[in-house]
């Protein structure tokens, strides 16, 4: 067979795979194909140079408990980040009164970092749990330092999260100092950079940017980034900011999947006819 | 059929390593060496058979497997990048070291430029300026280096496994 047929037939083959994909019905073909990788990812996962000295001295019981106790205090400080929030709502406006936040009760499942995206224009971690242990697609990851991202494909053993720095996302935060709402999107060069903040509100390097909760697709309250640097224009209608992520994503090795939590109910906010509202 | 075996056992080990092993290895932000798209065009110029395109088909599925992004964005990339290499080297005799160089940038330049309309067209935001000093450029020359330390071990494999024949 010629190079130029079989150029043509891997063309057409990657052309329907993206077809393909675009319609969702490849999930079967990457849970092949994911089955056979993943074992390999994992065993080479255990190869990097992480902790190597707990890993020589240690034994299992100990990584085991290790693990289980670096859950638990990110867990706590995550808590902590959210009782600092409660306070500065005790001081919010009469409005926020009228607004009864729900009780949240995240579960969390632990979670193993086995790869990152081999892609330099996606910022994607693969994580060693799947649908087997009840991740699903659009569920939260976080860490002690806040949000790591969302997961966005659920296979069996591995599921892929979707890091808080890539160019495709985007995060409804709340500045803790300003209290200004704002959005914080990812950037190739793996920063974040908060837009749609009014040019009135006051902001400043040092600011900690955390979930608004808004859109109900993230929990309320964990911690996102720091404020860097503000560009202001009197001729923009928004204030832009450089903020650096709260999280070392190329230190990452264990995550919390939030695999229940209770979203932001918007629903006291919407006008509607019974309430009087013109 | 060699060829293929060996494409078939390495490249998914490669593509693992590269979503395991390279990441830890403190890269700069955005910049890190592609390794398979690195051996797959060192391949391709070592061995410029017609099959050795199909490396740009199982290494770019190896690759996808791996990747958040849609499957057969990397095929797509691969097989541009392979075809440029292999018809490349099939037309120059010595594989000097400028068109080994010439190659892995061109080569990178091309793949992540497919990759990135891809995205694009696949409904997936690229920043493009800020791609293009943070992950183009630094990427390229990272891959021209691995290519210059791979190449020598590509063409000693394609030399017992694929020699190249002489046209006429």
């Amino acid at each position: 067979m010629s190079r130029t047929a079989i150029a043509v037939l891997i063309m057409a083959a990657a052309l329907l795979l993206l077809a393909l994909g675009q319609r969702g019905e490849l999930t079967p073909l990457r849970n092949l194909l994911s089955t056979m990788i993943t074992p390999l990812q994992e065993g080479l996962a255990e190869m990097r140079p992480t902790i190597p000295e707990a890993a020589l001295i240690s034994p299992q019981v100990l990584l085991d408990r290790n693990a289980t106790l670096v859950a638990e205090n990110e867990l706590l400080r995550s808590e902590a980040v959210r009782l600092h929030e409660a306070y500065a709502e005790r001081d919010m406006l009469a409005k926020l009164l009228d607004f009864e936040r729900a009780n949240y009760e995240h579960t969390y499942l632990t979670a193993e970092v086995i790869g990152h995206d081999p892609s330099a224009f996606l910022q994607f971690i693969i994580i060693n749990r799947g649908t087997t242990s009840g991740v699903q697609r659009s569920m939260p990851v976080v860490t002690h330092s806040g949000l790591v991202g969302v997961i966005t494909e659920a296979t069996p053993r591995a599921s892929k999260v979707l890091l808080v720095n890539s160019a495709q996302m985007a995060v409804n935060v709340r500045l803790q100092q300003s209290r200004a709402t704002g959005v914080l999107f990812g950037q190739a060069s793996s920063d974040l950079r908060l837009r749609f903040v009014p040019l009135d509100t006051e902001l400043a390097a040092g600011d900690i940017a955390v979930t608004s909760g808004l859109g109900g697709t993230l929990p309320t309250d964990i911690p996102v980034g720091e404020v860097a640097s503000v560009r202001r224009r009197a001729y923009d209608v928004f204030q832009e900011a450089e903020v650096l992520p709260m999280v070392d994503f190329s230190t990452l090795e264990v995550v919390l999947v939030i695999t229940k939590f209770t979203p932001t109910d918007l629903d006291p906010l919407l006008a509607t006819p019974e309430m009087g509202i013109p | 059929m060699r060829n293929l075996l060996l494409a078939l056992l390495l490249l998914p080990v490669l593509a693992a390593i590269q979503s395991t092993l390279i990441p830890s290895w403190g890269w700069a932000a955005g910049a890190k060496p592609d390794l398979v798209l690195v051996v797959v065009l060192a391949w391709n110029l070592a061995s410029p058979h017609a099959n050795s395109m199909l490396w740009a088909l199982i290494g770019g599925l190896a690759v996808d497997t791996v990747s958040g992004g849609p499957m057969g964005a990397s095929v797509l990339a691969l097989l541009a990048a392979s075809t440029l290499a292999n018809f490349t080297s099939a037309r120059v005799w010595e594989s000097h070291i400028f068109l080994r160089i010439a190659v892995a940038v061109s080569g990178s330049v091309l793949f992540y430029l497919i990759y990135s309309l891809v995205l694009t067209f696949s409904g997936w935001g690229t920043d493009w300026m800020s791609a293009l000093v943070s992950i183009f450029l630094p990427t390229a020359t990272l891959n021209t280096v691995l290519m210059l330390a791979l190449f020598p071990a590509a063409r000693w494999l394609a030399d017992r496994i694929a020699p190249r024949t002489m046209g006429m």
